[in-house]
């Protein structure tokens, strides 16, 4: 070029474009029509710098298949010959493997071009295909194409060049690698790297180095952070990418397999091995995996069980505390570096830890993740382990892990020992002291200690903080803490008031994180919710629900999915029909997404599903819901499929209220034999089973059978000290004094069943008590007023839009009699 | 009923990608009967002239509505600078990558390299700028790649004769520093 490098025309006057020139004079391309091989040329479908690409199919029509036909542009021969291009090309043939295009046939023409087939995969490349995808998507991706080259791998066969225009990917999003060894192929032999894209050329092959494997493996790891971007990637995945494409070759993932499940771990939140060494790291993830499994799942049954749904509800928020826990310490890892510069004594204390697990352990072979806790914690309760504030933060780490893990007696000394060390040290800051306290109260009253004892340790938290104002977040925290003790002693109204004061004492403008707001939020609608105010109730759950969806995992996180699953059964009682389905239905395509395992939360909302499609007149899919719930509880507790008891007691329940006694009451029955024979549940549910059964027995004129249940009872106070049980009681009473012939005394009772609950939620059990109302009406020769009856609960149909349902064809039948 | 190329364009211009790679093609099948020209040919040839001829069948085969020449002229211009800048990036891997199969150093060598370097330093350069500066971009693209007229250029880009004159000047000396720098 000239001295002006920019003159017009300058990129055409240079010796490159003569090159160019001379290239093109050289390279002959076939005409549409025109045979290679077996192959007859259908039209063009790209060119690139490497050639130019056909769809081709059998030129003799022997069979039905469309290749992309491959046209290189001339190259120089090929050393060695045509009998390594032949076994190569033969080789390749072999791979058989959904995601990788087959190289089908391969050759030269008479006049030296030399071309390939290979299996025709439709598609958009990579790199277009993932503007719709979201992160996991393209990891998933990503994830299947390590499958895929680890496969050729084994096989001895190296792709060569692994780059976004080199990977297609269907409309069923599978992903497919084409071009596999054909830039080996275009040139056999080492050091070929001809027509690389120099972008995705390793360092290796820049320097003109063999081809191996963990060239691959570079390419395939710059592949996925130019799929991801680089703008705030999880420490996790740049840990990935970083181990992919490190420098040397020896350093990166010692195969394409080891980097696909690197990527599998993160999809299913376990620790990856790119990030191996970081204690508090594997730990977080640990506890992130466990949570479902965790001890407090064994509690939440039996409190779904007995019905408190409050209660569940914060027992979802623990496990979302030890969540945020786990998040907390995983964001402590990210900044390690930092934190090791600012208290040495910790960094200290990890390095000997990680070492003094089994000092002869090989550098690169981890201790297990339970050795690490466990030193850890002996090394914590240690006083002379770190100064205060450093140990305050170890104690409570670990402690936060082993309660998340459910392993509760050991978390008690860890979580003993902060609180006492929070005492003592008021010097330490307000924020961690306080914190160490809440979660010393949290264990207390996780382990049944009485609750006058955690709720004091909850006020301590609070005056740890002072009056400055600047803690919202804590005291919101030991707020909802608070609000716990209350309502074990049953204090709704006092539990509400506690967050409630906090809400309106806040200034409108603290600066609250999206988790805070969100927790304060949850106990606000649970507890208005408990305390009857239902539309204040349906107000905090969005916002709580908004809140949720501003945390990192978005509408995949936990809480928020957990929130929107506890929305369904109160806007079933508003009576919001629609808007309940639609949310149980998104929330369990969101379970579906995070949970991949058998979980409580999934089976409680399907059940929860199942009474608004009864509520609805879907009395198809509400059995199939049932079935759903039933399933995943018998799998969660380690029963055999379809020994869950409580699925056909519900079943039955649901029997009873469409008027098929005979079914409800063998469902019911066999309920009953199963928890007596499982035995271990809370006498309360076998109770509300008894009772179910008692009333349905009644219905059918067993009036001996139902008394009796009836009178074996033992918890009958506390039935009827809640309105859904206490209806239930007194429907009871009502269906066995009609049965024995005693209607006054059935009037009464259904009566006071009826005025316990109202709400357009118990549509269906309503509509079945005023049935039975008015069959005692009928008793008592008092025609009309049955009739009176029976209108009113076909109008309540009518009145929330379901002139279907089945329930109503009940009604009439009963009219007509 | 308008010709091929007429329909072509206006596919290629509405994003069609087998429109474009149609029209990648005709212009590769062009650009090759002018290799051929260029090799039987003396050394020391126009070759600027001769691409140059190349737009102008197409300009004149009379299958091109005359608003389409601007169309055409445009699209080229991109055409040209894919296919330079493609041949010059596999030049240099090959000059890196391939060395152990081919190796023999000549003059020839490092010129075309340098070339293919800058080629590819202003494709770079022309990037940037068309982030902030989308027009001037495409005058470089039109005058350097594509070897086009000032007047060309204007009636490609749709603006006025002076304002591309100003354009080119401009973004030259941008690049010149750029590329100094």
């Amino acid at each position: 070029m000239s001295d002006d490098p920019i003159k017009p025309g300058g990129a055409l006057e240079g010796r490159l474009f003569q090159r160019f020139l001379t290239q093109l004079s050289q390279v002959r391309e076939p005409e549409p029509g025109e045979r290679i091989g077996a192959w007859k040329i259908l039209r063009e479908l790209g060119r690139g710098g490497s050639g130019v690409v056909y769809l081709a199919e059998r030129a003799d029509g022997a069979y039905d298949q469309e290749v992309a036909l491959k046209w290189l542009r001339s190259d120089r021969p090929v050393p060695g010959g045509r009998d390594v291009l032949a076994r190569e090309r033969e080789m390749l043939a072999s791979l058989d493997h959904p995601n990788i295009a087959r190289l089908i046939d391969g050759g030269e023409t008479e006049d030296g071009m030399r071309w390939f087939a290979m299996d025709f995969a439709p598609g958009e490349t990579i790199d277009r295909a993932v503007e719709t995808l979201d992160r996991r998507q393209r990891v998933e991706l990503v994830g299947m194409l390590c499958r895929a080259v680890h496969h050729a791998h084994r096989r001895g066969l190296i792709h060569g060049d692994i780059k976004p225009s080199n990977v297609l990917v269907d409309e069923r999003r599978r992903p497919r690698l084409v071009d596999f060894g054909i830039s080996r192929l275009r040139r056999a032999g080492p050091g070929s790297s001809y027509g690389m894209t120099p972008d995705y050329a390793s360092p290796e092959q820049r320097e003109g180095a063999d081809l191996t494997t963990a060239s691959d493996i570079w390419q395939l790891g710059h592949l996925l952070e130019d799929l991801l971007g680089t703008d705030a990637l999880p420490a996790d995945l740049a840990a990935i990418v970083q181990r992919a494409t490190q420098g040397a070759p020896e350093d990166r993932y010692a195969s394409a397999s080891a980097m696909a499940a690197d990527i599998e771990a993160w999809l299913a939140a376990r620790p990856v091995a790119a990030r191996n060494g970081g204690v508090f790291y594997r730990l977080s993830r640990l506890a992130q995996r466990n949570r479902a499994l965790s001890a407090v799942t064994v509690l939440a049954l039996l409190v779904i069980v007995v019905g408190g749904a409050w209660l569940t509800w914060q027992l979802a928020l623990e496990r979302d505390h030890a969540r945020i826990q786990a998040e907390r310490a995983e964001a402590a890892l990210a900044e390690t570096e930092t934190a090791l510069a600012r208290a040495e004594a910790l960094g200290e204390f990890l390095v000997d830890l990680l070492s003094a697990t089994r000092p002869d352990r090989p550098r690169d072979e981890l201790p297990t993740t339970a050795e690490i806790l466990d030193r850890g914690a002996e090394r914590a309760l240690d006083p002379d382990s770190a100064p205060p504030a450093e140990r305050l933060d170890m104690l409570r780490t670990i402690g936060g892990v082993y309660r998340s893990l459910g392993r509760y007696d050991d978390a008690e000394p860890l979580l003993a020992a902060g609180a006492e060390l929070a005492r003592e040290h008021d010097g330490l800051p307000p924020g961690d002291r306080a914190r160490a306290l809440e979660q010393r109260a949290r264990l207390m009253i996780a382990a049944g200690d009485p609750l006058d004892d955690a709720e004091r340790v909850l006020i301590d938290a609070e005056s740890a903080l002072g009056e400055s104002g600047e803690h919202w977040e804590a005291l919101i925290g030991i707020r909802v803490t608070r609000t716990w003790v209350e309502r074990h002693r049953g204090r709704h109204d006092r539990a509400l008031e506690l967050v409630q004061s906090l809400w309106r004492s806040m200034p409108p403008n603290a600066e609250i994180g999206a988790s805070a707001r969100a927790g304060l939020f949850d106990a606000l609608a649970g507890l208005h919710l408990a305390n009857g105010n239902l539309d204040q109730a349906a107000r905090f759950r969005d916002w709580s629900l908004e809140a949720f969806r501003q945390l990192p995992a978005g509408e995949e996180g936990q809480g928020y999915v957990v929130s929107l699953a506890n929305s369904v059964g109160l806007e079933h009682t508003r009576g919001h029909f629609k808007k309940a389905e639609r949310r149980a239905r998104r929330a369990l395509e969101l379970y579906d997404r995070i949970y991949p395992e058998p979980v409580d939360y999934r089976a409680a909302l399907n059940r929860s599903l199942a009474r608004v499609l009864l509520t609805t007149g879907k009395v198809d899919a509400a059995f199939e819901a049932l079935a759903s719930y039933g399933d995943e509880y018998a799998e969660l507790t380690g029963r055999e499929p379809g020994q869950w008891p409580l699925y056909y007691s519900l079943r039955g329940y649901f029997r009873m209220r469409l008027g098929e006694l005979d079914a409800a009451v063998t469902d019911i029955r066999r309920a009953r034999d199963l928890l007596r024979e499982q035995g271990g549940f809370d006498p309360r549910v076998t109770d509300s089973v008894d009772l179910i059964l008692a009333g349905t027995l009644c219905r059918r004129g067993d009036a001996q059978a139902g008394a009796s249940l009836l009178d074996g009872l033992s918890t009958t106070d506390n039935l009827a000290a809640k309105p859904r049980t206490a209806a239930q009681l007194f429907e009871t009473r009502a269906a066995c004094a009609l049965a024995a012939g005693r209607p006054d005394a059935a009037l009464t009772a259904i009566n006071r069943s009826l005025s316990q609950q109202d709400n357009p939620g118990v549509l269906v059990h309503a509509a079945d008590r005023r049935i039975l109302q008015a069959r005692i009406l009928e008793r008592l020769g008092r025609g009309r007023d049955a009739r009176a009856s029976v209108d009113y609960a076909d109008r309540a149909f009518l009145e929330l839009g379901l002139p279907d349902h089945p329930v109503r064809a009940r009604i009439r039948r009963l009219t007509m009699q | 009923m308008p010709g091929e190329l007429t329909q072509l364009l206006h596919a290629a211009s509405e994003g069609d990608q087998p429109a474009l790679n149609r029209l990648v093609a005709l212009l590769y099948v062009d650009l090759k009967q002018l290799a051929h020209r260029c090799r039987r040919g003396s050394e020391a040839v126009d070759t600027t002239a001769l691409v140059h001829e190349c737009y102008l069948r197409f300009l004149n085969s009379g299958e091109l509505a005359v608003n389409d020449r601007a169309h055409f002229l445009n699209l080229s211009a991109r055409i040209m600078r894919q296919l330079l800048c493609d041949f010059a990036r596999e030049r240099l891997a090959e000059k890196r990558g391939g060395g152990a199969a081919h190796f023999e150093l000549r003059d020839d060598d490092a010129v075309e390299r340098a070339e293919a370097e800058r080629f590819l330093a202003v494709d770079q350069a022309l990037e940037q700028l068309a982030e902030t500066e989308p027009t001037r971009a495409r005058v470089v693209e039109c005058r350097f790649f594509a070897g086009l007229t000032e007047e060309e250029t204007a009636e490609a880009t749709g603006r006025s004769l002076r304002s591309v004159q100003r354009d080119w000047q401009q973004a030259r000396d941008w690049l010149g520093r750029r590329l100094q720098a």
